[in-house]
């Protein structure tokens, strides 16, 4: 006889896995995610593009500043574009109010991009003025404090009798470069230490993951929600529970569903692993031939890391998912419409984004008492020992304790859930009270 | 050989009595009609057979067997509410039911094929079940009760809804499939279907028994209280007669509910005395409706809560 639970493992995953929504999501989220990237480093590219050039004025009472100025600004890369200058500057003069209310109307009116008043007395601590009609675009304004203060610098040095150069060479900062310690031994036998540089690469692919599985968890376990209010509603679960247990029905949909994510992750690591190993001759059908020293080493760490944080990455999932889903599918049977479901879910989606948010929080302080007591409550470890697990590596002791909480969590609440849904999905009209399901999960 | 046998059944939900003390039994092969107005228990009692809600007290045995559950696949059920997956197709929903209930895929994908001809549903196969019209629909969800070919067919309410044509349909398919050896337990407050249908009836109201039994003995308990008549003329002459409860004139014929049983020779000694033509004067047994609606007013029910 064909094994029942298995029957409903299939419909729930096959009816999903055909589905547009899945079949947009497992290709888009990757292409979403390139384009991302693509996007902010093409807005940095178009910065600073411009159609017409940019007049900025300077009201130069110095009477010194300006020339050496403008020779700065025609070297600076920040005032071109494709190699030309996109910046014109001219000296005005403006003494009177009168005169800068011209200035400040040209600039409103576009026919001045923005100009600058350098006073008389920059070089003792008078301070320069830069008017435009947007003040957000960072790289200029810095790019022109820097090339000022170059300028008034150099005075101040001769007039005191050194040069720029012999300051700057006593003035220059240590390099300072940071290194975590980490449990087991490196290469040569010494202590393992990873750079700043690997450690980011590990953070980051920690970060994508947790966003990963907090999106999923709650994407997937409304869904289950929605798809047990479907059989409720349709009545189609009373032909069902006439066939099969309801906890068996509960299962192959939590198993079902959950195998449509794990088929999802599955195409992407097997994506991403293919495009890590072959990033050097992808990278070279761009015409990139040599990486920069960091990117390698970011490469390597991803390499080298990948799959102990998908290991544990999984076992996570797994079990938040479990977690989450068996609530939310209670909430689905105890309620006879979409608008109801959503709202008795509300609190229950607090469960998975309180922990989401104190992860931003708590990864700076990871092995702060706060951070360890709240990765060990069961609703919140799937992100915050996750959390933990990435930054700053917890004994093996405390996971696999953590891990042995969870899974009693998760068949606490399945059983107690699989009660008050087994009477819910029959239930018609009122949603139940609190007392109702205290009694409900005592059947 | 009784196929079902229910004995001193009992649930309640808290402090409401669902069904109290209901006991009856099904002959293999018969179809047995559940009788009762809305929220009589009907809808417990069928959840119950199929081990969908446990009882409280009382046994439940299936061709001698304690645990219905071992039996689920024999049995097929049709909700009164009715519903499929929306968004699946016509063959997918049937498949996943019929996988449900134990068929393998190949021998369900062939029954698939002969249902759908029969219900002359073929070209629709591929549609999605919301693409369907109300009747189409009500048409698959039965495909989906009766497709693993079950020993015992459990259909609740299953004339609420249907059109004239599709209730006819219906009605030929249980005569059809009782003939093929199933057993047909049906729950309804329609009670022209139960007359033709039925082999055997139980009233139930407020989650108790009134009524139990052979529909031909049932009828004969509650006597023969109406005449039929066919006339020539007026019956203006009778309109107050001592023996009549109340008259439905057609003009040549005419239906007349009797006082008593045993009045209907006086009413005739009357007919003759008092002139009228009649041409034929027949007794009639008591509708099931009437049975039912005097039942449950008996039990101090309303006729507006049965229908």
């Amino acid at each position: 006889m064909p094994n029942k639970i298995v029957t409903v493992i299939k419909r729930e995953y096959t009816t999903r896995v055909k589905s547009k929504g899945f079949i947009a999501s497992l290709f888009l989220m990757p292409v979403l995610m390139c384009g991302l990237v693509a996007l902010s480093s093409f807005l940095a590219i178009m910065e600073g593009k411009t159609e017409e050039v940019r007049k900025l004025a300077v009201i130069d009472e110095t009477s010194e500043i300006f020339d050496q100025m403008q020779a700065a600004i025609a070297k600076h890369r920040t005032f071109q574009h494709k190699g030309e200058l996109i910046y014109q500057v001219h000296r005005e003069t403006a003494t009177t109010e009168e005169e800068r209310t011209v200035l400040q109307e040209r600039v409103r009116t576009k026919k001045l991009y923005a100009y600058l008043e350098i006073p008389k007395d920059v070089f003792a601590n008078g301070e320069v003025r830069f008017y435009a009609r947007t003040i957000t675009n960072s790289n200029v304004q810095s790019a022109l404090r820097r090339i000022i203060s170059d300028i008034v610098r150099d005075k101040r040095f001769a007039e005191s009798g050194y040069s720029r150069r012999e300051v700057s060479q006593l003035m220059r900062s240590v390099g300072f470069n940071t290194y975590a310690v980490k449990s087991g031994k490196g290469k040569d036998g010494g202590a393992k230490v990873e750079s700043a540089i690997e450690t980011g690469a590990r953070l980051g692919l920690g970060y994508i993951l947790v966003f990963v599985l907090y999106m999923f968890v709650l994407i997937y376990a409304n869904s289950i929600m929605r798809s047990v209010l479907e059989e409720k509603t349709t009545r189609i679960v009373e032909v069902i529970v006439s066939s099969i247990k309801p906890h068996q029905l509960l299962l192959g949909k939590l198993v079902g569903v959950c195998s449509v994510c794990l088929t999802m992750f599955a195409v992407w690591v097997v994506f991403g692993v293919l495009l890590v190993m072959n990033i050097e001759p992808i990278l070279r059908i761009f015409g990139i031939d040599s990486l920069p020293t960091p990117l390698i080493l970011v490469i390597a760490t991803v390499k080298a890391s990948s799959a102990e944080i998908l290991t544990y990455f999984f076992v996570y999932f797994i079990i938040g998912f479990f977690m989450y889903s068996t609530l939310y599918a209670v909430v689905g049977a105890i309620c006879s419409s979409e608008e109801e479901a959503q709202q008795t879910g509300a609190p229950l989606t607090m469960l998975v984004v309180v922990p989401f948010v104190l992860m931003f929080q708590l990864f700076r302080i990871p092995d702060s008492t706060l951070s360890v007591l709240l990765s060990h409550v069961p609703f919140f470890s799937p992100i915050l020992m996750f959390m933990r697990i990435n930054v700053l590596m917890p004994p093996l002791w405390e996971i696999l304790l953590n891990i042995l909480v969870m899974c009693a969590t998760v068949l606490l609440v399945t059983l107690i859930s699989g009660k008050i849904y087994r009477v819910g999905i029959l239930m018609y009209g009122k949603r139940p009270t609190l007392r109702q399901l205290w009694q409900w999960a005592r059947y | 050989m009784n196929l079902l046998q229910l004995e001193n059944v009992y649930k309640s939900f808290g402090d409401f009595t669902a069904v109290s003390d209901i006991s009856f039994s099904i002959e293999k092969g018969s179809v047995y009609g559940l009788l009762g107005p809305n929220g009589a228990g009907k809808t417990t009692t069928l959840r119950m057979i199929m081990d969908i809600i446990a009882p409280d007290v009382g046994s439940i045995t299936f061709s001698g067997n304690r645990q219905v559950r071992d039996f689920l696949d024999q049995i097929g059920y049709l909700p009164e509410e009715r519903g499929l997956y929306r968004k699946m197709k016509v063959r997918d929903v049937i498949l996943f039911i019929a996988e449900l209930k134990g068929l393998y895929k190949q021998q369900a994908l062939g029954e698939i094929e002969r249902w759908l001809e029969k219900m002359q549903l073929s070209e629709w196969g591929n549609k999605r079940i919301d693409e369907l019209s109300k009747g189409m629909a009500q048409k698959i969800q039965f495909i989906t009760t009766v497709i693993h070919k079950p020993e015992l067919i459990i259909l609740d309410e299953p004339f609420s809804g249907l059109d004239p044509i599709n209730m006819t349909l219906l009605k030929d398919l249980m005569l059809e499939l009782r003939d093929d050896g199933s057993t047909i337990i049906f729950s309804t407050h329609v009670m022209e279907q139960v007359e033709k249908l039925c082999d055997r009836i139980c009233l139930i109201h407020q989650g108790k028994v009134l009524l139990e039994g052979e529909l031909r003995a049932v009828k004969r308990a509650f006597g023969k209280n109406s005449v039929e008549i066919e006339y020539i003329g007026s019956l203006e002459p009778i309109r107050n007669s001592a023996y009549i409860q109340g008259i439905n004139d057609f003009g040549q014929y005419a239906e007349i509910k009797l006082k008593a049983p045993e009045d209907y020779r006086p009413l005739l000694g009357e007919l003759v005395e008092k002139g009228v033509d009649v041409t034929r004067f027949e007794l009639m047994e008591p509708t099931l409706h009437e049975i039912f609606v005097q039942s449950v007013e008996a039990h101090g029910g309303s006729v507006q809560d049965a229908e």
